[in-house]
């Protein structure tokens, strides 16, 4: 499949510290990639020297199999930090400014309104806007002239639950109804992994891990979650049935069992006939999120 | 390029620190020509009774018109130098143009060109053509509400001959293009409006300051001062009288040049935030 991003041992530093430590990376076409790191792991430093907001103190940057950055930065599309919005315009106006810097048509700005949800908003001026609408507005930005490529630093940061559907729903069509490839950075791991067919994990300045959903499926397998009204006790028991040491008593109570359950029901007579009340068994598909702690945590 | 271009001219249009110092401009304009007129009038007042005085007395009044002769008419020529001079616009412009300058960082708003793979230098250059631009709508607000407020209260419309006038605008329109590619190099290293007008303010007044304590002790120290930008729009006409109009003009080259460079190479390796 053919690569739009690569990076090569990129490192960066500030005065003394290195924010950015040999980080090498490959995004291929039709990718949802998960940028995963805890808050000044690196992650925004990384994306703005792809985008050339930051220049790299070594290692490279390569765009669509290796065409000059000036010309394949015209297909990458991005919203960095915040949204970068003309606060004393409306939204329809802010489109257009981006299409006139790109020298694009003015008339895909009513398209990409109505893609993002904002066609109701009218002269509405964007400053005036909520959060949620303004990270919309952002994408939308980063959408104007058909970018190949869409580079999001923490979408959804600040969104309401609402919001943060509302995005996902809206990446999940460029990606599936515009074909778009989009690299995704977020330290909301819950979200990244209901969307990602491919992460990275970075930490302290350094690329820990790259890894595919479905390896990371692997790594993680089923998780059967248990509520009980007393975990310690149930926990005991569960290893005995299960001849497993594969389980965990989280902090809210929850006791994650990561081993296969033949039989569930074996399980919860062997709970009852020991006096404990089993009030709620789900199973997650990965455990991921842990996982991602992990290994950001070393 | 053109697409830049028309994003700056929109932002420009849109730009509420223009319309309130182009605001500011008129009214100063304005009140400055009524008070300079009034000043005038007075003196002109005095120097009638001193005419009358020395007749009386039968003295020779030779003395006194060579003396007048140094002293600026009370015509409109008159204002448009001293509005270009006073300071006025310098003051109203460091505020609009830094506010209009540092505006794009403000909003996070360079980071849209730049990361489309838009040249920095088009992006910087772009951005000082629409600084000057501002420089100039508010130098023309200063000056021309002054001087139309001139047309009709002042007695006098005489003007110098019309060839020092285009050589004496070329000078001023040379020294408004350096003064924007100060501020944009303030922006450029300051990033946000108050620091970069304060320093715009008070820099030149710093070292205009200096200069004079150590003109006291070296006389070179006067020469140099000569050449400060602030000080320069206070010279135009009287260099051009002198003839050394080239003065007023290789000063103002020199720091369109400077500070384009400069602002340029600070604006290439900055991190656009």
């Amino acid at each position: 499949m053919e690569t739009v991003l690569k990076t090569n041992e990129l490192t960066k530093s500030y005065g003394r510290q290195t924010v950015l430590d040999g980080v090498s990376l490959e995004v291929k076409k039709g990718d949802i990639y998960g940028f995963v790191g805890k808050n000044g792991a690196g992650k925004t430093t990384f994306i703005r020297i792809i985008m050339g907001l930051a220049k790299a103190d070594s290692g490279s940057v390569e765009l669509f199999s290796g065409e000059k950055l000036e010309f394949a930065r015209r297909k990458v599309g991005s919203l960095i930090e915040s949204p970068a919005l003309y606060t004393n315009m409306s939204a329809l106006e802010n489109l257009k400014m981006c299409c006139d810097i790109l020298g694009e048509d003015k008339k895909q700005a009513e398209e990409i309104l109505q893609i993002v949800g904002l066609s109701d908003t009218g002269r509405k001026k964007a400053g005036n806007f909520s959060l949620g609408m303004k990270q919309r507005l952002g994408i939308g930005m980063a959408l104007v002239g058909d970018p190949e490529l869409l580079i999001l630093d923490e979408p959804i940061n600040g969104l309401d639950p609402t919001g943060i559907v509302e995005i996902r729903e809206l990446l999940l069509r460029l990606k599936n109804e515009k074909n778009k490839t989009v690299f995704i950075s977020s330290h909301i791991l819950g979200e990244l992994e209901k969307i990602s067919t491919r992460y990275a994990i970075i930490a302290k300045g350094k690329l820990i891990e790259e890894i595919t959903a479905e390896e990371l499926k692997k790594k993680c397998g089923l998780t059967t979650l248990i509520k009980t009204d007393s975990p310690d006790k149930a926990e005991k028991i569960i290893r005995r049935v299960l001849s497993t040491d594969k389980t965990e008593v989280r902090k809210n109570g929850i006791i994650a069992v990561s081993a296969e359950i033949k039989n569930i029901g074996e399980l919860t007579n062997a709970l009852y006939t020991e006096s404990v009340t089993v009030s709620e068994i789900n199973t997650s598909d990965s455990d991921a999120e842990n996982y991602f702690i992990r290994k950001m945590e070393g | 390029m053109g697409g830049l271009i028309k994003t700056q001219l929109k932002l420009l249009s849109k730009s509420k620190s223009l319309i309130v110092c182009m605001i500011i401009a008129v009214a100063l304009g304005i009140t400055m020509t009524l008070i300079y007129n009034y000043f005038w009038e007075q003196r002109g007042d005095k120097i009638a009774m001193s005419y009358a005085l020395m007749r009386q007395y039968g003295m020779n009044t030779e003395l006194l018109d060579t003396a007048l002769d140094s002293i600026p008419q009370n015509n409109l020529w008159s204002y448009v130098n001293i509005f270009f001079s006073d300071g006025g616009i310098w003051l109203i412009s460091c505020c609009c143009g830094c506010a209009f300058l540092s505006s794009e960082y403000n909003m996070g708003t360079l980071k849209n060109p730049v990361s489309r793979g838009c040249k920095r230098w088009k992006v910087y250059f772009t951005k000082l053509l629409a600084g000057i631009i501002d420089v100039f709508l508010v130098a023309l607000a200063y000056v021309g509400s002054g001087t139309i407020t001139a047309a009709f209260v002042v007695k006098n419309n005489g003007t110098a001959g019309a060839g020092d006038i285009i050589v004496v605008m070329i000078c001023y329109i040379l020294l408004l293009i350096a003064m924007a590619s100060f501020f944009m190099l303030l922006t450029v290293l300051f990033h946000r409006t108050g620091f970069s007008a304060a320093a715009a303010i008070a820099g030149p007044m710093l070292i205009s300051s200096l200069l004079n304590v150590i003109a006291t002790v070296n006389e070179n120290a006067s020469t140099l001062s000569r050449y400060l930008l602030m000080e320069s729009f206070i010279t135009v006409e009287p260099s051009v009288l002198r003839g050394e109009t080239y003065i007023t003009i290789l000063t103002a080259l020199a720091y369109i040049i400077v500070t384009c460079t400069v602002g340029f190479l600070v604006f290439r390796r900055s991190e656009i935030k």
